[in-house]
């Protein structure tokens, strides 16, 4: 995050996200099979290794979602949604994209072309 | 700049939002230290007419019957160390010792107090212990080791004794438990999933920090100061 991010480290930081969106998001689908297979059919004693792993990789997500955010100088009503997106069963899937999109829309055209940019906050 | 309305609601909102979190961590934090707790099976389950086997050594178990006082004995284990072992009779017939109290002296109120008519009890399941065979001489009703042998009941018993922890209704005397020789896996241990979310609200904690900070930084460079390149056109309003 230095002074003046280029579109470049933008790009970085987006792949970052983008990755750990759906490692995030696989996991988080695997916590919920674990939380059935523990407490519906009792198959198995413990999910903790799942919890674990999710709480960690969540903690990752965010962080990637902020240094994003904040390269982006997006709201922060939009760092919350993108945050409370991955606590969603399958919605990070989405927001991943939605959030690629955003970054394409503000930043994918042109320098020249760049159009007067409505404000979202 | 510090001093306007939004840097003011922004202020509060990071320290509500960290007391918030830390209140979570410090749940979890107790919730990680908190005991397993192993819901009692019934007695009969692991405690028959066979020695009591050692798969089943410190399972938690329940049971209910009456207390026989007539036969109920002193285990020495030293001067001022006194079990007072009161066989369970239930409903089959089949006796149960149950190590009621620890007292320091014979004299003891807790000795007297046997709760009559039925009581339901919960303990720790426990072998029987050695028995070297070795004759100690010792007043009436006192034994130096809790065996089958010692105990001398003139009716079938189990083999093994349990260690009371809990018991309904209460006795009349409230006194000090045995702490069974063999406990279960030790549940002292920290719970992992509960530690590990414990330390996580406090770094969500320290990310509103950072957050804060950086729109403080934002705010008093001037919006749009590293905007990326690419976007420059108009300097617009953020947040």
């Amino acid at each position: 995050m230095a002074a003046a991010p280029t579109a470049e480290s933008v790009r970085g930081a987006l792949l970052r996200y983008r990755v750990m969106a759906f490692v995030v998001g696989t996991t988080l689908l695997l916590f919920c099979v674990a939380i059935i297979l523990k407490y519906v059919t009792r198959t198995i004693e413990s999910d903790s290794v799942v919890a674990i792993a999710h709480g960690w990789l969540f903690m990752i997500y965010v962080l990637l979602g902020l240094d994003l955010g904040f390269r982006m100088r997006w709201s922060w009503g939009r760092l919350l949604l993108m945050t409370a997106s991955g606590m969603v069963p399958f919605l990070s899937f989405y927001a991943e994209r939605k959030v690629a999109g955003w970054v394409r829309d503000e930043l994918g055209a042109p320098a020249a072309a760049a159009p007067a940019q409505p404000a979202d906050s | 700049m510090l001093m306007t309305r939004r840097w003011l609601g922004l202020t509060l909102s990071m320290l509500a939002l960290i007391l918030a979190f830390g209140a979570l961590s410090w749940w979890q934090w107790q919730r990680a230290q908190r005991a397993e707790v192993v819901a009692p099976v019934a007695a009969a389950e692991v405690l028959g007419l066979a020695p009591l086997a050692p798969t089943a050594y410190a399972t938690a178990v329940e049971l209910s019957g009456t207390f026989d006082a007539a036969h109920q004995v002193l285990v020495k284990h030293s001067d001022t160390v006194f079990w007072v072992v009161t066989p369970l009779v239930p409903a089959n017939g089949v006796a149960v010792p149950v190590a009621r109290a620890t007292v320091t002296s014979p004299d003891d109120p807790a000795v007297a107090a046997v709760t009559s008519g039925i009581v339901s009890i919960v303990g720790i399941a426990q072998p029987y212990e050695g028995d070297p065979g070795v004759a100690v001489s010792l007043p009436p009703g006192q034994v130096d080791r809790l065996t089958a042998r010692s105990l001398a009941l003139p009716y079938p018993s189990v083999g093994g004794w349990v260690a009371l922890t809990s018991q309904t209704p209460e006795a009349s005397v409230t006194a000090t438990a045995v702490v069974a020789p063999i406990s279960g896996d030790a549940p002292a241990g920290l719970r992992l999933q509960n530690a590990s979310y414990a330390v996580q609200w406090v770094l969500f904690a320290a990310f509103v920090v950072f957050f804060w900070w950086r729109l403080l930084r934002d705010d008093l460079r001037g919006a749009g100061v590293d905007r990326p390149r690419e976007a420059v056109a108009p300097v617009r309003e953020v947040y």
